[in-house]
């Protein structure tokens, strides 16, 4: 079964006319998650480097996706990928400043990090309009409805993108990413290049956050710098401790039950602030493998 | 100019060094980081800000009635909820579990008290007095009083106290100090306390020199940018680091631009622990495996 990422993409691809926009809205934002997910679950949940700034590329993305094509003019499908590229940039740059920390310094790091890429869209207000935000232009293609066509390159791209998460996983990145959690010192004697690696996971997690980021911009048609601070981060990561670390399974899961829990609570970001903080502590406390590690240890 | 800056960064530097002992005391005992610890420090602000303004209390009782609510949440909730049934837990999952509180208590203070920044009136008075080319609030004044007095009392309470050379024995080693007769689980309660004691006494500090609002728990990251500054786990540390940091964040927004003040403390906090992690002031940190 390793093609079911696009086995699930036909079905999506299949349902997608029968679809009011709403439905369309939510799914695609539960798309958008999973990538999100997916990126972040490699670094802290495969690679064991912790990291509480996840959304500043999130937030990188995003704003590339929209200062590329509204400033740059540049098309769609030009700016995605080099949104994406342009958050890795910014990986490997904390990446490379946090190669020597560890544990909760780097919690420290990324946490600054994360405040510091807010701040700097909040203040380059040229460019980010500022806390006010900017508008983000969405691709059209005659014949097709909007949120239609907007979903379909969402699940498009995260059908390719869980599709290489659990390549990558399943060759020695995966293996090495382990051995990284794991000990640090032990895969370093076992050969693992730690320093290489250890970047690698940077910047394939910021990659899926990039990515992540210009599709929910598309997605949501308007963003502002504070849209990407921590709240966004202790979204996802309830979606992974909730769903499970270090399993993609968990991940999609995890990004679907909250995402969808996420929108009957919209009306209120308190709420959904209490909530993800209650969820985060209770299941520490006690399901810390979440309800994918809980399932699996069942079955076996 | 200089002076007033340098007054100015003092007081404000105190606070951070104030919270951020309590930072050290949590960590040493406990080896947790508390990431909750500048929600802690909100919540300090709102409990005075309840007690002061909505019950009407004198200043005297709000205060103390503030304090003992900040040994009840260290004790309750930070060492009985969550310490201690994850004291066997990784690094990682400690550190997510206070996120989350911290995310809790971010939410019910805005649930409760809504999103609008309060004022807390001054305890002291704010009228300046002239020394040489500088003004001084006695509330400025006061906050350092308070804050070195504080430390001189932590000093000697370390230093000559039976249950203070516990703790310091049990920072130093754990199991050491169990097999000597120490009781661990009352050394994490106290420390638990302490820290957010402390973290609540820099809310009262703080509040009426700044706004009260939910996000005040960022000054949280300021005070862990201190620790870093002045080495983890020393408590001298904490406190020079607390006032170059205080310091420089005045010096920035007086001769650069006041919103580049909280963006100074992120690009020291990064820049720092990039060059070099054991902080400014400590000593390269023996690598534990």
């Amino acid at each position: 079964m390793r093609w079911w990422p696009f086995l699930a993409l036909g079905v999506a691809w299949a349902v997608s006319p029968l679809l009011d926009n709403y439905q369309l809205y939510v799914l695609s934002l539960v798309a958008v998650y999973i990538v999100f997910g997916l990126g972040y679950n490699l670094l802290m949940g495969y690679a064991g480097q912790f990291d509480f700034g996840q959304a500043a590329f999130l937030g990188i993305g995003a704003f590339s996706m929209a200062l590329l094509q509204t400033k740059a003019g540049l098309p769609f499908a030009l700016a995605l990928p080099l949104a994406g590229l342009i958050a890795v940039a910014f990986g490997l740059l904390i990446g490379g400043i946090v190669l020597r920390l560890e544990g909760f310094y780097l919690a420290l790091v990324t946490l600054a990090f994360n405040q510091t890429v807010v701040l700097a869209l909040n203040l380059w207000k040229p460019m980010t309009g500022g806390f006010q935000g900017t508008s983000v232009p969405h691709p059209v293609i005659q014949g097709l409805r909007d949120p239609q066509l907007i979903f379909l390159v969402i699940a498009t791209v995260a059908a390719l993108l869980v599709w290489t998460a659990r390549n990558v996983l399943a060759s020695r990145f995966g293996k090495a990413f382990l051995a990284i959690r794991e000990s640090a010192v032990a895969a370093q004697a076992m050969g693992v290049h730690l320093t290489r690696y250890r970047i690698l996971a940077y910047g394939l997690s910021a990659f899926y956050g990039g990515i992540a980021g210009a599709l929910l911009a598309t997605l949501l048609g308007y963003i502002t710098p504070d849209g990407f601070g921590l709240f966004e981060t202790i979204k996802v990561l309830t979606m992974i401790v909730v769903g499970g670390m270090g399993s993609i399974g968990g991940t999609i899961l995890g990004a679907t039950v909250l995402t969808l829990s996420g929108e009957l609570l919209r009306f209120s970001q308190v709420f959904q602030e209490i909530g993800n903080g209650a969820l985060l502590l209770v299941f520490m406390l006690l399901m810390p493998n979440g309800i994918w590690g809980a399932l699996v240890r069942r079955w076996r | 100019m200089l002076a007033q800056f340098l007054i100015n960064g003092l007081v404000v530097g105190s606070i951070y060094a104030l919270v951020a002992i309590g930072f050290t005391v949590i960590y040493n005992a406990t080896e947790t980081v508390n990431f909750a610890g500048g929600e802690s420090l909100m919540l300090g602000a709102y409990c005075l800000l309840t007690f002061s303004k909505l019950w009407g209390l004198p200043y005297p009782a709000a205060i103390a009635l503030t304090l003992a609510a900040g040994a009840l949440l260290g004790f309750v909730v930070f060492d009985r909820l969550v310490s201690k049934p994850m004291m066997q837990a990784t690094l990682l999952s400690r550190v997510i579990a206070l996120m989350g509180l911290a995310a809790i208590i971010k939410g019910t203070v805005r649930l409760v008290w809504g999103a609008d920044a309060y004022n807390l009136p001054a305890i002291f008075s704010t009228k300046p007095w002239r020394i040489g080319p500088v003004l001084v609030t006695p509330q400025e004044a006061a906050i350092v009083g308070i804050t070195f007095a504080i430390i001189v009392a932590l000093y000697a309470f370390f230093q000559f106290t039976k249950f203070g050379a516990a703790m310091r024995a049990t920072a130093q080693n754990r199991r050491g100090a169990a097999l000597v007769g120490v009781s661990v689980g009352a050394i994490f309660a106290a420390a638990w306390m302490m820290g957010t004691v402390l973290a609540f006494i820099g809310g009262v500090l703080l509040g009426p020199l700044l706004l009260v609002e939910p996000d005040m728990g960022f000054i949280g990251i300021k005070s862990f940018t201190a620790i870093v500054l002045g080495g983890f786990g020393s408590i001298p540390g904490a406190i020079i680091g607390g006032i170059l940091l205080g310091i420089v964040e005045n010096l920035v927004a007086g001769y650069l631009r006041a919103d580049f003040q909280i963006a100074a403390t992120f690009v020291l906090l990064i820049g720092v622990l990039a060059i070099r992690p054991s902080g400014l002031l400590g000593n390269l940190a023996a690598r534990r495996v």
